[in-house]
């Protein structure tokens, strides 16, 4: 049992103290330098959207089908499977039959909520 | 993993499998208005009762998976109040779903088997990890159950904000969790007071994150100053949804407050740890019973009452603490699971009743029960009950339960919180016997009576938990022999 015999609490973190104050130091310089040495001009092609150069066509405000929504999610779904199936498949050797048949599982699971998803319309972008 | 342990959680296994049949079977073509994922998902949760009951009166208790899930007395006891209200609480939907056409019927149905067995998997983990893959479990599908009526803004704002806070409360957890490890170098519910206590108690790591932590649980259980939500959601979910996030919730989250007793007594000192819980026991009963005062709806009348009950539970979580090592600990162990499966039997009535009264058309003012008394006694009979109950009036299960919990917490020393109690009870005395005087003496005004459903399912839930609440209150002994741990 790797968790009951681990003995270090968190500690030896000084060194990282200055670590964070030279961090913060520089940043306050270079944030400060400018506003007190540079010039500053303003005009009103400085207040518009900036979209690589070109004039900003329409309003930034639309509303966007929620469709899209869920085909992210069910790509995130199909993404962290993917993660965790890496690892598996790198490790069959040593995690045996047993390792094989709990990520079959896994898989399985998600195949029946993706075929549920698909019954449900979710992939029909007409819907 | 081996055969034993799966055997070991079959609690946790059969619901989450139930649900994924459901899933399958409403896959298959012409399903859609068969009804099978009811009868499906109640065979689902009534396998599980039964795994569940037979596995306590066999004592198939140990350790499973490396010791990461500890299933005893306690997890099986939890676990049964967990299905119990799990099988009620879908038996209730029946009549309330088949009124209501916004609601997907086998979607809710695989949620609620779902975030039983995240409440299953709580109430037997024994570490970190566990801890939070249960509380997600069990989270995630209720935050879809509150919105499930997705055409209600009531429902859908109720869900989205049930979301976010409990996301919120999730996080203090997580970070809690990672505090934890750090300053005892263990995820082991059972192994970090140990690791803590070989560093030294004055450690402000170990005490950090063990206050977040128990932020996270205190959220679940709706527990002062984390109650702002409880009302909103209660009300806007669907009313059996409400009955089945009250009673298993709490159980399961009080599950993990008691195995992260000793955590919380090294972490932050047993002395403190029980000041603290003791004093966020008297605030919790004081705002539920002084908010439930002021309320014409009668489903948020029950979530401030439920705000209340995890006040008196919190008072037996503090004489735990303050306990540690005495013979005390394991009585105020003993009068919580005590609590929570008296609870369990009457706030499940006492939502059964505004199933009933609710004619599906949402209609849940107090008021609406002017008259029951003589339109329909039985109904009124067993809501009087219950009312009585939730009070803590003799002879019914709330009485004993919070007789048990007060006498634990004077027994561990906590003289002045168990006393703050029994003035919060008095008041909370008001408010229920409001409800019995509107049935009983006001006249119902023209057009606004409520029109009561006739529902065999709903009937028999409310039979079952009036024959608890009186069982529980009449012979507890029976019943406090079952539910006595050994500490």
């Amino acid at each position: 049992m790797l968790a009951e015999t681990a003995t270090a609490p968190i500690t030896g973190f000084t060194p990282l103290v200055p670590y964070v104050l030279v961090a913060l130091t520089v940043f306050a310089v270079l944030m400060l330098v400018p506003k007190l040495l540079g010039k500053r001009s303003y005009s009103k092609d400085k207040f518009v959207a900036y979209e690589c150069g070109v004039d900003p066509i329409g309003s930034a405000r639309q509303r966007f089908s929620v469709h899209f929504y869920l085909v992210a999610v069910l790509f995130i779904l199909f993404d962290i499977e993917a993660v965790f199936l890496f690892p598996w498949a790198i490790s069959l050797q040593e995690i045996g039959s047993a390792g094989f048949i709990s990520a079959l599982l896994f898989v399985g699971v998600l195949a029946l909520g993706l075929a549920y998803a698909w019954r449900r319309g979710v992939l029909d972008w007409n819907n | 993993m081996t055969p034993n342990d799966l055997a070991l959680v079959g609690p946790i296994l059969l619901p989450a499998l139930a649900a994924l049949l459901v899933i399958l079977v409403d896959l298959l073509p012409g399903s859609q208005r068969s009804g099978g994922s009811f009868l499906l998902a109640v065979l689902g949760a009534a396998v599980s009762l039964g795994y569940t009951i037979h596995a306590l009166m066999h004592d198939r208790e140990g350790l499973a998976f490396f010791g990461t899930m500890k299933i005893d007395r306690m997890a099986l006891l939890i676990t049964l109040f967990v299905h119990a209200s799990a099988l009620m609480s879908l038996l209730l939907s029946k009549v309330y779903l088949d009124r209501r056409s916004d609601v997907e019927q086998p979607e809710y149905h695989a949620f609620v088997l779902t975030s039983a067995a995240g409440m299953a998997m709580l109430a037997g983990a024994n570490d970190l990890v566990n801890v939070f893959l249960g509380i997600e479990l069990l989270s995630i599908p209720l935050y879809l159950l509150v919105a499930m009526r997705k055409h209600q803004s009531r429902s859908v704002e109720a869900g989205f904000k049930y979301l976010l806070l409990g996301a919120f409360a999730s996080a203090f957890m997580l970070f809690g969790a990672a505090l934890l490890y750090g300053s005892s170098g263990s995820t082991m519910l059972t192994a970090i007071p140990t690791g803590i206590a070989r560093i030294g108690n004055d450690t402000p790591l170990a005490a950090f994150g063990a206050s977040m932590l128990l932020v996270g649980l205190l959220f679940k259980v709706a527990a002062v100053p984390f109650h702002m939500w409880t009302p909103d959601v209660y009300e806007g979910a669907p009313t059996p949804v409400t009955a089945f996030m009250a009673t298993a919730t709490k159980a399961a989250t009080f599950a993990v407050l008691l195995r992260l007793a000793p955590t919380l007594g090294t972490a932050l000192g047993e002395e403190q740890a029980a000041n603290l819980l003791g004093g966020l026991a008297v605030l919790t009963m004081f705002v539920g019973n002084l908010g439930a005062l002021q309320q014409l709806n009668l489903k948020r009348l029950l979530a401030y009452s439920s705000i209340s009950h995890a006040g008196y539970l919190l008072v037996g979580l503090a004489a735990l603490v303050r306990a540690h090592g005495s013979s005390v600990e394991a009585e105020a162990a003993s009068s919580i699971v005590y609590y929570l499966g008296a609870y369990t039997a009457m706030s499940l009535g006492a939502f059964a009743v505004a199933v009933l009264i609710d004619g599906g058309k949402d209609r849940e003012a107090i008021s609406d029960l002017a008259g029951l008394g003589k339109r329909n006694p039985l109904l009124a009979a067993a809501m009087t009950v219950f009312a009585l109950a939730l009070a803590g009036v003799p002879p019914t299960a709330g009485f004993f339960a919070k007789y048990y919990v007060f006498l634990s917490a004077v027994d561990a020393g906590l003289i002045a919180v168990a006393v703050l109690g029994v003035l919060a009870s008095v008041i909370g005395l008001y408010y229920y016997l409001r409800i019995l005087l509107t049935m009983y003496v006001d006249e119902p005004k023209p057009g606004h009576e409520a029109t009561v459903s006739r529902d065999a399912m709903v009937a028999a839930v409310s039979l079952t938990a009036v024959a608890f609440v009186l069982l529980l209150g009449i012979v507890p002994k029976g019943f406090v022999e079952a539910m006595a741990l050994a500490h």
